[in-house]
């Protein structure tokens, strides 16, 4: 267990919040879509909360998570001031695998609500490869949206000058009306991408991995119920379409290929 | 062995700890990932995840519910199954040059008893832990364990077979613990792990359904330690065989208390999630609070504690 700071904590959303994170720990985070154990300042609360890495600022030594206030640990989470310690294991899990992605390739991004965080640092890290990025992220309403400014200033970034925020909200809020599905059915066509990387609920990604079933390089990052975050517990399996092996999601995921567990 | 590691040795049978903490079956997988965290050969010994016949799946997930103070599993004793136990985990476990510990389930008395003669002959296992009170499986495990009967058979069985001491682990989730204890000694137990899981259940109200996949679970962590401590209580009152006792232990002051109520040795479970080097950092804190409490040996404090019992702790 390794502490880091809390330099920043805001809300940014409804009932999200960004949190930045300060400390030496920060130079063993290297692959968006991996993830921290937080212990919280509450002994009756016994479990780490997992959260993804949304951004990783090498420089500043700073981490940034984004998460949305879910039950009583997330909700003591957001209360915590700046320049609170908090007790951290990680970074833990696979996170994306982006080693194929060639300058001049296309990626699709999907995002469903907080599952939109860790693909803030795919991103950054696609295109600064000089790949492009089409993001198309789905939230409940407008007021659940963020991170589109900063999104934007990234797609600016991009040397092929490909990159593109599309964003649908349920009920037309924001963006177009309906589900991710219906962005994807009108960019996809326009675009050939070389990889696919999904997080958010699990109902849109039972839907990706449908949709998806056929595409060599489709990946989901799940989330799940966990104890012990190392793989030690067995509590966040997954099965497999081939084997009678579970997949633990802590340490053989959370970045699955679509093709590689059954939700 | 030091001044300092003699001081916290224990004794029980088959197992000679140089200290008293190791972790929990079902906690520790059999050793693999806190291998990464810490070196494993400083633990009194290790108890490993449930080994059954054939490998099993275990239930569907959400297997993870936490509650206050506690957490809710519902994980179903998976595990590889007892050739690939022998073949890849026991060979691991060896390195470490400390007891093992390994815990064995089933769902009928055969499987048990073939689990447990193929397991005691592998050279590296001290001692076998038998699981006759999993609550997280439709056959087996807390069958076996809430009936006094089946329980004595059952032990009586394996206890022929085991070339190694046996440890029966029994279930909170009875009316008379003392009756089942006594059952199990009669029938040759050597010692008793206490205590497993209660049985418990949370419900989600977004979805108003119970939170785990299979409706109930075991509940663990600190929020069983006082029902923990009451059954060691009540079992060490009636049997004067050694008991491994565990259930919500967090910190060292836990562990004397364990022996307090008439432990000898502990495990530590829940705790390990909570911060994957935590028996390591119990271990190296125990001198101290040792000190503190005035303790010269958790040998001569073993003794002392079942002087205070066997006189009302007056």
């Amino acid at each position: 267990m390794k502490q880091l700071k809390i330099v920043h904590h805001q809300k940014i959303a409804y009932k999200t919040y960004k949190i930045i994170l300060q400390g030496s720990l920060v130079k063993k985070f290297h692959q968006a879509g991996q993830f921290l154990n937080i212990k919280l300042p509450n002994s009756s609360m016994l479990l780490m909360r997992p959260i993804s890495l949304a951004d990783i600022d090498k420089i500043h030594n700073t981490c940034t998570l984004i998460y949305t206030v879910v039950g009583n640990g997330t909700k003591l989470l957001s209360t915590l001031p700046t320049d609170h310690k908090l007790e951290i294991l990680g970074p833990l899990g696979k996170g994306f695998n982006i080693d194929f992605i060639k300058e001049r390739d296309t990626v699709l991004l999907i995002g469903g609500s907080v599952g939109v965080a860790p693909l803030y640092e795919l991103a950054k890290q696609i295109i600064q490869n000089q790949a492009s990025v089409i993001e198309i992220f789905g939230y409940r309403t407008a007021k659940n949206i963020f991170y589109t400014k900063e999104f934007e200033q990234l797609n600016i970034l991009d040397i092929n000058k490909k990159s593109k925020l599309f964003i649908s909200t349920d009920n037309g809020s924001s963006g177009k009306k309906g589900t991710v599905d219906n962005l994807i059915d009108d960019i996809l066509p326009q675009i050939e991408p070389s990889a696919i990387y999904a997080c958010g609920s699990r109902p849109m990604l039972k839907h990706i991995q449908k949709r998806f079933a056929n595409y060599e390089n489709a990946y989901i990052s799940v989330d799940a119920r966990m104890a012990c975050g190392i793989g030690a517990c067995y509590g966040c399996v997954l099965p497999t379409y081939d084997t009678i092996w579970n997949k633990k999601v802590c340490t053989d995921g959370p970045v699955f290929k679509t093709n590689e567990i059954l939700l | 062995m030091t001044d300092k590691e003699n001081r916290l040795s224990v004794k029980l049978p088959g197992l000679n700890l140089k200290n008293p903490i190791m972790p929990s079956s079902g906690s520790f997988g059999f050793g693999e990932e806190y291998a990464k965290y810490y070196d494993l050969s400083k633990l009194g010994a290790i108890v490993t995840k449930a080994t059954t016949i054939e490998a099993l799946k275990g239930n569907p997930e959400p297997r993870i519910a936490e509650t206050p103070s506690g957490m809710l599993n519902s994980i179903g004793l998976q595990n590889p199954g007892l050739d690939i136990v022998i073949k890849e985990k026991l060979p691991f476990l060896k390195q470490f040059n400390i007891p093992i510990i390994v815990n064995v389930a089933g769902s009928k008395i055969d499987d048990y008893i073939e689990v447990v003669e193929k397991i005691a002959n592998q050279p590296v296992v001290s001692a076998i832990e038998l699981n006759i009170s999993c609550p997280n499986v439709k056959h087996g495990g807390i069958e076996f364990g809430t009936d006094p009967k089946t329980a004595h058979q059952l032990t009586k069985l394996c206890k022929k077979v085991s070339k190694v001491p046996l440890y029966v682990k029994l279930s909170p989730n009875v009316t008379n613990i003392k009756l089942i204890a006594q059952t199990v000694q009669d029938a040759g137990a050597d010692g008793f792990s206490l205590i497993n899981c209660l049985s418990g259940m949370a419900f989600c109200l977004k979805t108003m359904a119970p939170i785990l996949a299979n409706k109930t679970g075991g509940l663990s962590g600190p929020a069983i330690k006082p029902v923990a401590l009451r059954i060691i209580y009540q079992v060490s009152s009636v049997s004067n065989l050694p008991i491994i006792g565990m259930g919500g232990i967090t910190n060292t002051d836990d562990v004397l208390e364990f022996i307090l109520a008439g432990a000898t040795a502990v495990s530590i479970g829940t705790g390990n999630f909570t911060d994957p080097n935590l028996c390591s950092s119990i271990i190296d804190n125990l001198p101290e609070r040792l000190d503190y409490w005035g303790i010269k040996s958790l040998d001569e404090f073993i003794t002392f504690a079942k002087n205070r019992r066997q006189n009302n702790y007056v």
